[in-house]
């Protein structure tokens, strides 16, 4: 993770909010009975586009991939979570934010841990050896 | 000849491409860039130099040629070459056509660049001829992930934004070895997306 504490905190409030903001469109959206599986993919893609949204208005403050890669993929973690509760039981707006913001957060530390496993000097390729 | 798709793209991003590209990415790319900036010598190519938000960068006192496919980036640049204590000679052309004799520079340095050269394998063979043997080509890049989901959401948004500018989803380490290059180093920024590649064209 970037370790400027304006981008750890600035990175957690974007990834919250389009977690939240993926979570309360698919609580609006989905009701008990759609299809598991429609639920799932549709929340998804449509969390993805929702992160994406937000992303804009981001960027400005927190920079280009290392916005936007966090905020498309927790606002698709947190529409597939809340689109796929959603289907099988009704919830309360309150639970599906609760998720929609617990997801994203959980999504934002794996994004967090990739990229401590990532970032940094990669491992030379055969290809590039002298005489390959 | 330039490419005129592509000039006409960037001279109407032009007037906007400060307020999208400044404010954050520049700020956060800062410690990267000035990183790799800092390894400057000898004669240098710079592509592509937009409006030269990379310039206050540069470490001082080094003699660049720093080339941008679009007159308006190069005009609204001025302001940034002539505040930079060294000496920039900016010319607006296609990387495609560089005009210079083989072997002209010691180093070429690109920023955020291969993303959106139309033919990157021949932008960078071009690169490839205009540095003596030996000489160095550094890159600060945005490319494709190889990781899922990362890879599938760049390729998504690479179908939005390739109308606009770049495209997000390149695979730039590769294009480099496929334009005669040797890899030396690949350092990432961010995942295996934001990196720096450092090259060289072999003897």
């Amino acid at each position: 993770m970037d370790q400027r504490w304006q981008y750890v905190v600035g990175d957690l409030a974007a990834s919250v909010s389009a977690g939240a903001l993926a979570s309360w469109i698919a609580w609006l959206v989905v009701v008990p009975g759609w299809s598991m599986w429609l639920a799932m993919f549709g929340m998804m893609m449509l969390g993805m586009v929702l992160g994406t949204l937000l992303f804009f208005f981001a960027s400005g403050l927190l920079g280009a991939h290392e916005a936007m890669i966090p905020m498309m993929f927790n606002g698709m973690i947190a529409g597939m979570v809340v689109g796929m509760s959603a289907a099988m039981m009704p919830i309360a707006l309150r639970d599906a934010l609760a998720m929609g913001v617990g997801s994203a957060t959980g999504g934002l530390v794996f994004v967090w841990i990739v990229n401590a496993i990532l970032r940094g000097p990669v491992r030379p390729d055969p290809r590039d050896r002298e005489g390959a | 000849m330039a490419d005129a798709v592509t000039r006409a793209k960037w001279d109407r991003m032009a007037p906007r491409f400060d307020s999208m590209a400044s404010k954050g990415a520049e700020r956060r790319w800062a410690p990267a860039k000035r990183e790799l900036f800092a390894r400057m010598d000898g004669r240098i190519l710079f592509l592509a130099l937009g409006t030269g938000l990379d310039i206050p960068h540069f470490p001082a006192g080094r003699t660049i040629t720093a080339i941008d496919i679009s007159p308006r980036m190069v005009e609204l640049a001025a302001p940034r070459i002539a505040a930079y204590d060294g000496t920039i000679d900016a010319q607006v052309m296609d990387v495609h056509d560089l005009p210079h004799p083989p072997g002209s520079f010691d180093q070429v340095f690109t920023s955020c660049t291969f993303c959106s050269v139309p033919d990157p394998v021949a932008g960078l063979k071009a690169l490839h001829r205009v540095l003596r043997p030996g000489g160095e080509l550094f890159m600060f890049e945005h490319t494709g992930s190889r990781f899922t989901p990362f890879r599938q959401m760049m390729d998504m948004m690479t179908a939005l934004t390739r109308r606009i500018g770049p495209e997000m989803n390149r695979p730039t380490v590769d294009n480099v070895r496929a334009a005669g290059f040797r890899v030396r180093a690949v350092e990432n920024v961010f995942l295996d997306v934001v990196k720096t590649i450092h090259a060289i064209r072999p003897t």
